[in-house]
């Protein structure tokens, strides 16, 4: 198990979650500018709602490192840790966000979650498709054409842009959700292929 | 052994076929797989060893099928795998890339641990054991890929050009490994060297285009030399010849 | 350039980056650009560097993998560093160009046939700061996994580029190249810091990439010196701006005529007619009803007494002229009595710029998106008194605009009578 998570660099996705969390508390309601083509030239968006993607960025990295061709010939089910491993990222942020949230610390606390969920979930259906190494472009993608196509007027987040919604969307988080689900199941599918 | 292919189709995506029904089967304890650039010889091998599913037909290894969910835990225990490129497990050190590979074949921790000091006391790497997987020449990984091969002990090792790219004094030492784990495993090795057939293997199978050209006997093979041939090159001229009849 | 296009990453970017580029520069072009004037469009075309500098930064991480993974590093090149690097990045930069020049194309028809050219000093500083995206994006995919250094250039590169702005301190933001896209009106143009802070800095990290991709300790560190020095040559000369990145236009301006002698940018001479007809009336009405001006209008602010300053487009339309005259007679400015107190007098601005509005000749309809119609009818109630009665009712409330305790005497009864 040790060799596992070694040769899937986990402390350091475990490392870059703790930054990531601790430096979007930190900024609480900091925003950065980005471009937009639909209401104004720029939308503001939350920092604390990119900075999954930092870990996402992470754990992709620990995916490019696995030797599949070793991996493909496993009688232990590695794909199966590895999805236990995002299980357990999104579990533990969740165990620490929450509390902060409800006390209304930190209300953002759930849009990070919803994008750490989201971005993953977009990050595990890559892989199949395009391989571990590319596969943090599509959540980084999906955040910019969010913030690019995804507003209407007043700012206001479209539907389908849950990776800019507000951090308290519901309709948002279930898409994450979804999102995490669908990239688990195409993982496995995609990874378990001899 | 009975590595047996029956009626084997398989083509890459978007490319001309490979095999159109090979139909094959190996018993020997050391069989040797010759065949030019192309003609197949890791596309057969990662075949027998599962990475590639044929898109029709079977391939058994000792009754059990390559395609079969029941039989896939024993199959792959069964089977060890030296492929062309040995690649380096990032963060890990030699005794733990090689129990990581035991680990993976469903040894428990503490068995792949120890089994890994064995196979690599066996491959004279206990001295680089300690050292990280990545920092090790070309010829050295390939060692610790025997040993990642060997470590679970599986029944059957396929081995892809294992001697290419390894010096004189690296293919000496790795015939006497062949020598040495004979008696424990039966293997199958693709390569391009034609010395040391006789010492080595027992059968000898020739692959061209997708094709089988030859499967026999290493005597007969050798055989096949012109008589005049020098004797340390006869495996080479019996190559040759018989792939120039074919042609 | 070696590798070929099917292999190279700009083949398969290029179509992204048009789309986007052409949507965004679309939207940008239909927002407020300083219509007729060259250095302000192109300054305007550098909010498409959010665009164009992150996927030439992808494009360039790219082929540095392709190094990384071709162990390149361990080939004993004869070619020079820089060679071997500039060959590789070639196809990025030439992204780039494709990038800068299409942003421009697309903000354009906002100045064509407008007198000058493009800005060439700004086209030359978006293209250093592409060139230095590429750079350090070559630079991450040589050193780092793809799977880190792919994003990691795309994000990087695009929060260089957007999260400045949103910062203090100010002077943060000149140092990307985005900071122009707010820049300029007619009488303004790119503060010369900010171009020199930009391009400095950009260069300086081609420079350092460069350098420090030559194997070697010595390399390294001439490398990081060279982008510590940049980074303070450039800093230094940024410091001293606030969060606007333009300065007062240089340059001559042409002046014709008299009472009032209007002087006018080149760009704004097309117009001049128009403007001759419209200002010309106004400032004999405002006249004849008492207002002293001053005998000289300009388009450029300037301390000088002897001028009134009145901000209009390449192309103003009458009505927009008119107001703009009105503004720079009253302006809209807060006293310093008000900055944390109530400001009484501000209830005198639209009253008595509605009233300078009707005397100077402006049709009332025309005043109702400037002015509440209440403040129209007040200054109609004025209007009905005698000349004198008039006069006496816009000192008094021109005076007390500024007193932030005191409430204006807008009524005009008050006045009724007074100067008989």
């Amino acid at each position: 198990m040790t060799w596992w998570w070694r040769s899937r660099g986990l402390t350091l996705t475990g490392v870059s979650l703790s930054i990531s969390v601790l430096m979007s508390v930190i900024l609480g309601e900091t925003v950065m500018p980005m471009p937009s083509l639909v209401s104004a030239l720029v939308v503001p968006v939350v920092l604390a709602l990119l900075a999954p993607l930092i870990p996402v960025i992470a754990t992709c990295y620990g995916l490019d490192r696995a030797v599949r061709r070793l991996e493909r010939l496993a009688v232990r089910d590695v794909v199966i840790r590895d999805q236990a491993a995002v299980l357990a990222m999104v579990a533990v942020t969740a165990a620490v966000i929450m509390p902060i949230w409800r006390a209304g610390i930190w209300p953002l606390g759930l849009g990070y979650l919803r994008n750490l969920m989201g971005c993953l979930g977009l990050a595990l259906l890559a892989v199949p498709m395009l391989g571990a190494r590319l596969a943090a472009l599509p959540p980084v993608a999906a955040v910019i054409i969010s913030a690019l196509l995804g507003t209407g007027m007043g700012g206001a987040a479209k539907w389908w842009a849950w990776p800019i919604a507000d951090a308290d969307s519901w309709w948002a988080f279930l898409s994450g959700v979804a999102i995490l689900a669908v990239g688990l199941v195409a993982y496995r599918v995609g990874e378990r292929r001899p | 052994m009975s590595v047996v292919l029956t009626e084997c189709v398989f083509r890459y995506r978007r490319s001309v076929p490979v095999f159109t029904g090979l139909s094959l089967a190996l018993d020997g304890r050391a069989t040797v797989l010759l065949g030019p650039n192309g003609a197949g010889k890791s596309t057969l091998l990662s075949l027998i060893v599962g990475l590639l599913m044929p898109k029709r037909g079977a391939i058994h290894v000792d009754g059990m099928s390559s395609v079969s969910r029941r039989d896939r835990g024993r199959y792959r225990r069964h089977i060890g795998w030296l492929p062309q490129n040995v690649t380096a497990v990032p963060g890990l050190r030699v005794r733990e890339q090689v129990a990581y590979a035991g680990w993976l074949k469903g040894l428990s921790r503490r068995d792949a641990w120890d089994r890994a000091a064995t196979v690599l006391d066996r491959m004279d790497l206990t001295d680089l054991s300690e050292r990280p997987a990545h920092a090790l020449s070309g010829g050295q990984l390939r060692r610790v890929g025997i040993a990642q091969a060997l470590v679970h002990e599986a029944q059957i090792v396929l081995m892809d050009e294992p001697t290419a790219g390894l010096d004189p004094m690296q293919r000496h030492k790795f015939r006497d490994t062949l020598i040495r784990i004979a008696d424990h495993v039966r293997f199958v090795v693709s390569t391009h060297q034609t010395e040391d057939l006789s010492d080595i293997y027992e059968d000898v199978v020739v692959l061209d285009r997708g094709q089988v050209r030859y499967q026999g006997g290493v005597a007969e093979f050798l055989h096949s030399a012109a008589m005049t041939a020098d004797p340390a090159r006869r495996a080479e001229e019996a190559y040759i010849r018989l792939l120039s009849v074919t042609d | 350039m070696l590798v070929p296009w099917r292999s190279r990453a700009e083949t398969y970017l290029i179509a992204p980056l048009v789309i986007l580029t052409v949507a965004y520069g679309g939207s940008a072009a239909s927002r407020h650009v300083t219509e007729g004037y060259w250095t302000a469009v192109i300054a305007k075309a550098g909010l498409l560097l959010f665009i164009i500098a992150p996927i030439c930064a992808l494009a360039a991480a790219w082929e540095g993998a392709r190094y990384r993974r071709g162990e390149l590093h361990d080939y004993p090149a004869l070619r020079p560093q820089w060679q071997i690097v500039a060959v590789a990045v070639a196809p990025s930069m030439l992204l780039g160009v494709l990038g800068v020049s299409l942003a421009s194309v697309m903000l354009a028809p906002r100045a064509v046939g407008a007198p000058g050219i493009p800005n060439p000093w700004l086209l030359l500083v978006y293209l250093l700061v592409v060139a230095a995206h590429v750079m350090v994006g070559y630079t991450i995919g040589r050193w780092f996994l793809p799977a880190i250094a792919l994003p990691a250039a795309l994000l990087g590169s695009y929060v260089w580029l957007a999260y400045p702005a949103g910062i203090t301190p100010a002077w943060l933001r000149h140092l990307n190249g985005l900071s122009f896209e707010a820049c300029c009106a007619i009488d303004q143009m790119p503060a010369t810091r900010a171009m020199i802070g930009t391009g400095v800095l950009a260069s300086g990290v081609i420079i350092t990439v460069v350098v420090a991709l030559r194997s070697g300790r010595v390399s390294r560190l001439i490398g990081a010196g060279c982008l510590v020095l940049s980074g303070a040559v450039a800093v230094g000369a940024v410091w001293p701006l606030g969060p606007s990145a333009a300065e007062p236009r240089t340059g001559q301006q042409s002046c014709a005529g008299e009472s009032p002698t209007i002087c006018l940018w080149p760009e704004q001479e097309g117009a001049r007619q128009t403007i001759d007809q419209t200002l010309r009336p106004a400032y004999a009405n405002l006249a004849a009803a008492g207002i002293a001006l001053p005998p000289t209008v300009a388009t450029q602010d300037t301390p000088a007494t002897d001028q009134l300053f009145v901000p209009m487009e390449a192309v103003p339309r009458s009505t927009d002229l008119l107001w703009s005259l009105i503004v720079s007679i009253v302006p809209n400015t807060t006293p310093e009595c008000a900055v944390t107190g109530p400001h009484l007098g501000a209830e005198a601005l639209g009253p008595i710029s509605a009233w300078l509005a009707l005397t100077a000749g402006m049709p009332a309809a025309e005043l109702e998106s400037a002015v509440p119609p209440e403040d129209i009818a007040l200054a109609n109630r004025v209007r009905s008194l005698p000349g004198q009665q008039q006069l006496a009712w816009y000192e008094a409330n021109r005076a007390a605009a500024n007193d932030c305790t005191a409430r204006p005497p807008l009524d005009p009864a008050t006045f009724a009578g007074t100067l008989g």
